[in-house]
């Protein structure tokens, strides 16, 4: 049994990574670049709010961060976006251990609500004053980030390069499709490793029994510290791919909308999973992709969709997931031909 | 016999009420301390200011091994020596028996964060671990979680992760509390036996008098937050204010029972 926990994820890879020679359809290849890029945003997102419990209004804000630093680095002073991508996630790894270091020891619920305060904050200097009127330059930070208008709309952030491969969103998405894919695989492996190791169980510790965490010898600002700032790290890298593959980054990314598309989706994927988020990112995303015919009755049918499953599962995915497994144990004998 | 635990005039207050006033005492090493008294004589309050969880003490020094730690925080209170239990179960309810052993196996001895990150040895604190289930006797359940087990095997668990922790001196806030007559004898079975096996220092909270005088070697009694009494068990059973404030004049026929 011990190499099944292996089994569905290397499967699902192996579907994943031979879909550009089945179907190189460029729309279904960019959707799953986003799907990849938000999914990564999510499962960090669930590092801090399913594993701590500490709930990080202001995720969305680092994602941004990661994505304006390096779309800064590589236009303004000319660094490589290889060597952007890495610099801009370190600085979002060590803007996140202050943020965190300075507002955890405030509780969870100032916590909470200082990282919104932070979130409205970054989003009013991205914008620069936040007037109405787009491109309002030379205000707050919209000097560097250029406004409502958004960084890269004039001359478009660099992408990177592999030799002559470019890997961008353009014509040719298969470079792109891999290398985000990539990153995906490593940043997912890599969070798993995180949350199963022994500071994955400080985490569930002190986020199931604080007090007997803290009793058995925990210190609980030292593990929430670390896990806040890996998780703003990956959703800093997220960010950064982001910026180097679209090209173009506007203050709406962070905006009220795209926070709280983000926020139902580590919801419904089922909190402190890992996999739940992601697999809800993948739903979601192609959801508003295929229906978007439908224009406005499409958010009426995803969200009643996600409320009929945490109606029937309040775990989300990941308790859905479960539920069929344990339905599917149950049945075994009819299901005796699938060996295992 | 030198003294592992004092407690020099120490005071808790919530607003003006003191939970705790002025409660001195001393631990010697290598016994079983019992502390009994009504409901509310801030029993728990007591092992809270030891142990600092959730909070240190109003005022008063509380002395380990000759050192004040009545400043320090509770997670390192852990690492001196000093493991404690609760009176209502607390649990890790998303991890197995085992991994919430190994809470107390890995972060009771692990007291820097850089030993945690270089030169972790895996093996040593899963062995520590397993070893402390052993000792309670859950090994079976090691695999379980924690969510959906009885109150029984709650309180055996709590002491299993109380040990792993490497403890010199073991505080156990009623132990036996809401257990039946059979699971109090087999815990207090296997009190003695860590007692006796590891020599640990242990003081135990306790209401159920008869439990307390066959385990314990010394005991203090206290009433509103004050020590009435203190001493040989059987000295205090028959003490007059004891038998006024808290054992009530029907202990004198259990007392008598026991005797015979």
């Amino acid at each position: 049994m011990k190499n099944l926990q292996y089994f569905f994820p290397l499967i699902i890879l192996g579907i994943l990574l031979s879909i550009p020679l089945i179907a190189p359809n460029p729309f279904i290849l960019q959707l799953l670049i986003s799907i990849f890029i938000f999914g990564q945003v999510s499962e960090s997102w669930d590092l801090g709010m399913g594993y701590l419990g500490l709930f990080n209004f202001g995720h969305l804000a680092f994602f941004a961060i990661g994505a304006y630093t390096s779309g800064i680095l590589a236009l303004y002073f000319g660094v490589s976006p290889w060597l952007a991508l890495i610099l801009s996630s370190l600085l979002t790894f060590i803007i996140g251990l202050l943020f965190s270091l300075v507002t955890i020891r405030a509780g969870s619920f100032a916590f909470s609500l200082i990282s919104f305060a932070f979130q409205s904050m970054f989003l009013h200097w991205v914008r620069g004053g936040g007037g109405p009127a787009p491109g309002k330059m030379g205000e707050g930070g919209a000097t560097f980030t250029g406004g409502t208008l958004g960084l890269g709309a004039i001359i478009p952030i660099p992408h990177m390069q592999i030799g002559s491969i470019a890997i961008t969103t353009g014509i040719n998405k298969i470079p792109a499709y891999y290398f985000t894919l990539i990153l995906f695989v490593i940043s997912t492996y890599t969070m798993y490793k995180l949350v199963n190791s022994r500071f994955g169980l400080a985490a569930v510790a002190l986020r199931d029994s604080r007090t007997y965490a803290i009793s058995r010898g925990i210190n609980p600002l030292t593990y929430n510290v670390i896990f806040i700032s890996f998780s703003t790290f990956f959703a800093g890298l997220a960010g950064s791919t982001y910026a180097h593959l679209m090209g173009v980054i506007s203050p709406e990314i962070i905006g009220w909308s795209n926070l709280v598309l983000m926020c139902c989706i580590v919801e419904f994927g089922g909190l402190g999973t890992l996999f739940g988020p992601a697999a809800a990112s993948f739903l979601i995303t192609s959801l508003t992709y295929f229906l978007a015919g439908l224009s406005a009755y499409k958010n009426i049918i995803i969200a009643l969709m996600m409320l009929f499953t945490l109606l029937l599962w309040p775990t989300g995915l990941a308790g859905a997931a479960s539920w069929f497994k344990s339905w599917f144990l149950k049945k075994r004998e009819r299901f005796k031909w699938i060996r295992f | 016999m030198d003294t592992i635990l004092e407690c020099q005039e120490v005071s808790k207050f919530f607003g003006d009420f003191a939970a705790l006033d002025n409660v001195s005492f001393s631990v010697p090493r290598g016994i079983i301390f019992g502390i009994a008294g009504p409901n509310g004589a801030g029993k728990t309050t007591l092992f809270n200011v030891i142990t600092c969880n959730p909070f240190p003490p109003s005022s008063g020094k509380v002395i380990f091994n000759g050192e004040e730690i009545q400043e320090l925080k509770s997670y390192e209170i852990v690492h001196r020596g000093i493991a404690r239990t609760f009176q209502t179960p607390v649990i890790f309810k998303n991890l197995t028996y085992f991994k919430s052993v190994m809470v107390g196996s890995i972060y009771g001895n692990l007291t820097n964060l850089k030993h945690n990150v270089f030169g972790f040895d895996r093996h040593r604190y899963e062995k520590k671990a397993l070893e402390s289930l052993e000792r309670v006797g859950i090994t079976s359940k090691k695999d379980d979680f924690t969510q959906h087990a009885s109150l029984y095997d709650l309180k055996l668990l709590m002491i299993a992760s109380a040990l792993a922790t490497n403890p010199s001196l073991l505080c156990l806030d009623e132990p036996v509390s809401g257990l039946t007559d059979h699971e109090i004898e087999l815990i207090w079975e296997l009190i003695s036996n860590i007692y006796k096996d590891l020599g640990i220092t242990t003081i135990i909270i306790e209401h159920i008098m008869k439990f307390l005088m066959n385990i314990s070697d010394e005991v203090i009694i206290l009433n509103f937050g004050k020590v009435v009494c203190k001493g040989m068990p059987k000295n205090v059973a028959n003490d007059e204010e004891v038998i006024k404030c808290y054992l009530g004049d029907e202990y004198k026929r259990v007392l008598k029972d026991m005797e015979r």
